[in-house]
């Protein structure tokens, strides 16, 4: 059952984490929490026979996420986290802190894993975020195209920027730094700011040039997201960030019309770039270990999808959403908590992660009372009292 | 049609001759605190940087040295008053025509709609006698057809008849859709089974090129800021903006504007009023709209950028109440089994069932707002279906609007955007909100409350000047300049509670509690109790992050220093040792850094040499200007704008290059107070 992977008391902490939001809101039903017609109340869309589920020695999987099969085994699927909030914004801030009551400005939950790197350049890097919501007080990073502008992002503008230069530039950032008298918290924050972003060029001036190699998927041109992905694994081999977001096709998952189309393309879509993200992670090493040792990937939109359709053929948005772990801490090949005829989540059992009357119900700080614990921190002098998913974590 | 413009050295100039400001000060002079050398008996001694910071803040652009020279001596002779020169400063045309826009409209101003301008553009074969196209192929020269273009009517252009489909207007989805017009967002992007469109008489629907689409959009964008500066440059009432039937357009936002009831009219043949255009001025005007129904028009509400920006009525809300009463999405609360409890699921482009989600506990929070609101803007339908104005779907008599929730209703006003406008900038809210982006963009998360109110005491009922609320939150910044945050009184420290128990209240932690909490949560049955003796420590913590990262006080949030007294209270009681130090770095600090220039002002001081930086893709950009601060982000931007500005001037040697480099980096060029 957990084959490939040892006890997560005996791992060390992960050395980068990757958060991968697929953005406007995955409808789960396509692949974390596959139903059948019998399995939910008249009117709960289904739309595929009870044959096209993917069936699995782990765990069954909607037909979009057929990609996934082989990956199962390493993967832990959560359904459902509420992330009490049904637009896209706030959900956004409560995706990112991991807390489901936070403001734009809060820093978010891979800000506070960021600062407790060890000798990464930069604690994290955002890409692709869809909405302003996202900006917290460490934000570096280049939003999505879509409203955003199609127009160069910070990160292509630094791919062109000559090394010597970057060096030049790095040294007037730290000359600023050690300007700023320490005469406050601000000033010493700034100070530290300005040297993060000049480690960042220097380390970005001595790393390769980002050469991505092509992902070779329908829609890839249309939204580039091997492209981001490639970019997170970049930043990871060559130490350059500690932590990544990386968000997923502008905004397409948000299919209040048409879902019954773009659904299973865009989960389908997802499906392969995390087959091949897995794989890529095994291939790339830091320090001479595997990425894929040394990384938690955690996936999860912003917000859900209602579970009925709307006269557009789409769904509107609901305030639950599943999510997918990967890395060895996780107690993997195994789908936890569940949902009721309305696709609702149901509670469950902390100990076991199976539904359970009158059981825990599952929140986004969960995740980030869980991830903390597994870095070492105390959460809750960041303000996490979610509850710690032991049976996620088997510890 | 614009002022001359009056530099800000020209300024200094008739000052020091002797003349006296324009109008007279708004505004009560602060004590002003000189600088450490020797001031002038009869005037005051400022010091230079913050002499730079209110030039930069108020006109976006680095004052020369021997301006803000002549401006210092001036103001330490006692020749010049400090309210004077910044009187100046806000009645100079760079406040009104780049300031003033940015401060109010925000994101707005660098922000792409979904649904406007149109989605077509085409695409063309090489060569001499370029073939155009839609879709992935062009087609055969046989299936061509020969077009006059709407952006160059007197010539003629090929184009595949299948891209051209003069006739048709709508896209035609299968039964059982909403019918789409060709001129919407998804038109271009129908799935199967729909009618492709074309780009309709005179290529109407079309752009020849991403880059004249882009255009177009800048165009639109423009008409937003040129539409509050000339109501900034003539000192209206900033209502006027939100409410007038005119705005400032330039011909394209003009073309724009017409294609609208091309559409509505069904009129095949609109060339006669394309060839009007000629007679638009190129640089724009300020001009009336038409309307086909009454009240149609209501200012900056009613453009383009505004109407269009998402895909249906109600987000189209969210964006208006943004720059009207600074209201920000904000659903939390919602639970599944709240919305799976909602019969009606077809929620967001039919909007039916808004009544019930208008007065739900909880989404009546929201939902009263926006969803009585765009009953206003109905005869606008959902941009994704339908891009234009359609009169016949504008609703008829009088509607309410609601600012908080279903119980704060604010009367009523005519069914159409006119009358929403004139209801919404009655309310304190919008000059609460005009308040705030004055105060902010000049004082950053340093604003305190009082400062704020003393901003907003400047506003007028229907008679706001943006100058006097800029006016008056400069000389705020004056006011604070070098003011040191107060230290966090050294109360003795209470021993912390054991991890599972219930936390006592402190009689410090009670003065806090009761200066800033019990307002709302003093045995409120609805909210959380702060009023007892104890506190769990879930609360207490849930209590630290709310006010740490600004959710609470409700609408309120407490500036940084106040903030850092009330976390400070209260750590000592939860943690102790490495613990209590890393929750103050946290809660107290939350990693914030000094506040910022908007990353606009930024740019254009890094820029300086006059030349317009390239545009960027960025985040920083749609953020509030009282979350501005010194990110690792905006410092990269900033000193990736630096090397590409050093760039731009040919014929520099990489030394010269290199130094222009070190120069540019600066911390004065991207804190607004780098104190």
């Amino acid at each position: 059952m957990l084959e490939g992977r040892a006890c997560a008391a005996s791992l060390s902490r992960p050395r980068f984490y990757l958060q991968i939001i697929p953005s406007g809101g995955v409808d789960a039903v396509f692949g974390a929490d596959p139903k059948t017609v019998r399995d939910v109340e008249r009117g709960i869309d289904v739309p595929y026979p009870a044959k096209d589920i993917v069936t699995t020695r782990e765990a069954p999987l909607g037909p979009a996420f057929a990609a996934l099969r082989p990956w199962m085994s390493r993967i832990a699927i959560v359904n459902s986290f509420r992330q009490n909030s049904a637009n896209h914004q706030s959900g956004l801030v409560h995706s990112t802190c991991c807390r489901s009551i936070s403001v734009p400005g809060t820093p978010t939950l891979l800000d506070v894993l960021g600062a407790r790197r060890t000798d990464e350049a930069v604690g994290a890097i955002t890409i692709g975020t869809a909405f302003a919501a996202a900006f917290s007080p460490k934000y570096l990073g280049e939003p999505t195209t879509v409203q955003f502008g199609d127009r160069p992002g910070l990160l292509d503008h630094l791919d062109k920027l000559d090394p010597h230069e970057l060096g030049v530039a790095a040294s007037a950032m730290r000359r600023e730094a050690a300007s700023l008298a320490a005469t406050s918290s601000q000033s010493s924050v700034t100070a530290s700011n300005l040297r993060e972003t000049a480690a960042l060029f220097e380390r970005w001036a001595a790393s390769p040039r980002f050469a991505p190699p092509a992902w070779p998927f329908k829609y890839e041109d249309d939204y580039k997201a091997g492209r981001d992905l490639e970019r997170a694994l970049w930043l990871m081999e060559n130490r350059l960030a500690r932590c990544v977001t990386v968000s997923l096709t502008g905004q397409d998952f948000d299919t209040h019309v048409w879902n019954s189309i773009w659904q299973p393309r865009l989960s389908g879509y997802l499906a392969s770039l995390l087959d091949r993200l897995f794989h890529e992670l095994g291939q790339r090493k830091v320090d001479g270990k595997p990425l894929s040792e040394q990384t938690v990937v955690f996936v999860g939109s912003e917000i859900g999808r209602f579970p009925r359709l709307n006269a557009a053929d789409g769904k509107d948005h609901f305030p639950q959403v599943s999510y997918l772990f990967f890395g060895p801490w996780f107690a993997a090949g195994r789908t936890y908590g569940g949902t009721d005829r309305q696709m609702v989540a149901r509670p469950i059992s902390l100990r076991t992660g199976k539904p359970e009357a009158g059981g825990h119900t599952l929140a986004v700080d969960d995740i980030g009372t869980t991830l903390l614990r597994l870095d070492g921190a105390n959460p809750e002098v960041y303000g996490y009292t979610g509850s710690h998913l032991g049976f996620l974590t088997d510890s | 049609m614009m002022r001359a413009r009056l530099s800000i050295a020209a300024l200094a100039a008739v000052t020091l001759a002797g003349c006296s400001p324009r109008t007279a000060p708004r505004a009560t002079e602060p004590p002003a605190r000189p600088a450490a050398s020797a001031a002038a008996p009869t005037g005051t001694d400022y010091d230079p940087e913050l002499l730079r910071t209110l030039s930069i803040l108020a006109t976006r652009r680095e004052p020369p040295s021997d301006e803000l020279a002549a401006t210092r001596r001036a103001l330490a002779s006692g020749q010049l008053a400090i309210a004077g020169y910044i009187e100046r400063l806000v009645a100079s045309k760079e406040f009104a025509a780049s300031v003033a826009p940015l401060v109010i409209l925000r994101h707005m101003l660098s922000e792409d709609a979904l649904a406007a301008p149109s989605r077509f553009v085409l695409s063309r074969t090489e060569g001499d006698r370029p073939i155009y196209y839609l879709g992935d192929k062009p087609c055969k020269p046989a299936q061509t057809v020969r077009v006059h273009p709407w952006w160059d009517l007197d010539h003629e252009v090929s184009i595949c008849s299948e891209a051209y489909r003069p006739a048709q207007w709508m896209a035609e989805r299968p039964k059982g859709e909403a019918p789409m017009d060709c001129l919407s967002a998804l038109a271009a992007f129908q799935q199967n089974g729909g009618h492709p469109c074309g780009c309709g008489p005179n290529l109407i629907r079309c752009f020849a090129s991403p880059d004249q689409s882009h255009a177009a959009a800048n165009s639109l964008r423009d008409e937003l800021r040129g539409t509050v500066g000339y109501v900034v440059e003539h000192d209206l009432p900033v209502e006027r903006a939100f409410t007038s039937n005119e705005t400032f357009r330039d011909r394209t936002a003009e073309f724009v504007q017409r294609i609208g009831k091309i559409e509505i009219e069904r009129e095949a043949n609109p060339e006669p009023v394309l060839r009007e255009l000629a007679s638009w001025p190129a640089e724009g005007q300020w001009a009336p709209r038409p309307e086909l129904a009454p009240g149609q028009h209501a200012g900056i509400l009613t453009s383009p950028m505004m109407l269009y920006n998402l895909p249906d009525r109600r987000q189209r809300m969210s964006i208006i109440y943004d720059p009207l009463w600074c209201a920000e999405p904000d659903s939390v609360g919602a639970t599944p089994e709240a919305l799976i409890s909602i019969t009606n699921g077809n929620l967001q482009f039919d909007s039916a069932g808004w009544h019930q989600l208008a007065a739900k506990p909880l989404c009546t929070n929201c939902h009263a707002r926006l969803d009585y609101g765009m009953q206003f803007f109905w005869g606008y339908p959902n941009g994704n279906l339908q891009g234009f104005f359609v009169p016949a779907t504008q609703q008829k008599g009088k509607g309410p609007l609601y600012v908080r929730d279903i119980d704060d209703p604010r009367g009523e006003a005519e069914l159409n955007p006119h009358g929403f406008a004139e209801l919404a900038v009655a309310q304190p809210e919008f000059r609460a909100c005009m308040a705030r982006d004055f105060a902010a963009y000049a004082l950053g998360d340093r604003m305190t409350r009082e400062q704020l109110a003393a901003v907003e005491a400047e506003a007028r009922p229907n008679a706001t000047s943006a100058r006097a609320l800029m006016h008056r939150a400069l000389l705020e910044v004056v006011a604070s300049w070098s003011g040191r945050p107060p230290a966090a009184s050294a109360a003795a420290a209470p021993a912390p509670a054991e991890p599972g128990r219930d936390i006592p209240i402190a009689p410090a932690q009670a003065r806090q509690l009761d200066a800033h909490c019990l307002d709302c949560h003093d045995g409120n049955q609805a909210r959380v109790d702060l009023s007892a003796p104890t506190l769990s420590r879930a609360t207490m913590i849930a209590m630290l992050a709310d006010v740490a990262f600004g959710r609470m006080p409700k609408n309120a949030a407490l500036p940084q220093a106040e903030r850092r007294s009330f976390v400070d209270a209260f750590i000592p009681a939860v943690w102790s040792g490495a613990d209590a130090d890393a929750a103050r770095s946290y809660f107290a600090d939350g990693m914030v850094a000094l506040p910022a220039y908007r990353p606009e002002v930024v740019l254009d001081l890094v820029h300086a040499s006059g030349r317009a930086a390239p545009p960027w893709r960025m985040l920083e950009a749609f953020v509030r200007s009282d979350l501005q601060q010194v990110t690792p982000g905006l410092a990269a931007i900033s000193s990736v704008a630096a090397i590409e500005a050093c760039h731009a001037e040919q014929g520099k040697s990489q030394a010269e290059i290199d130094r222009c480099i070190a120069n540019a980096i600066r911390i004065a060029n991207l804190a607004s107070n780098p104190h």
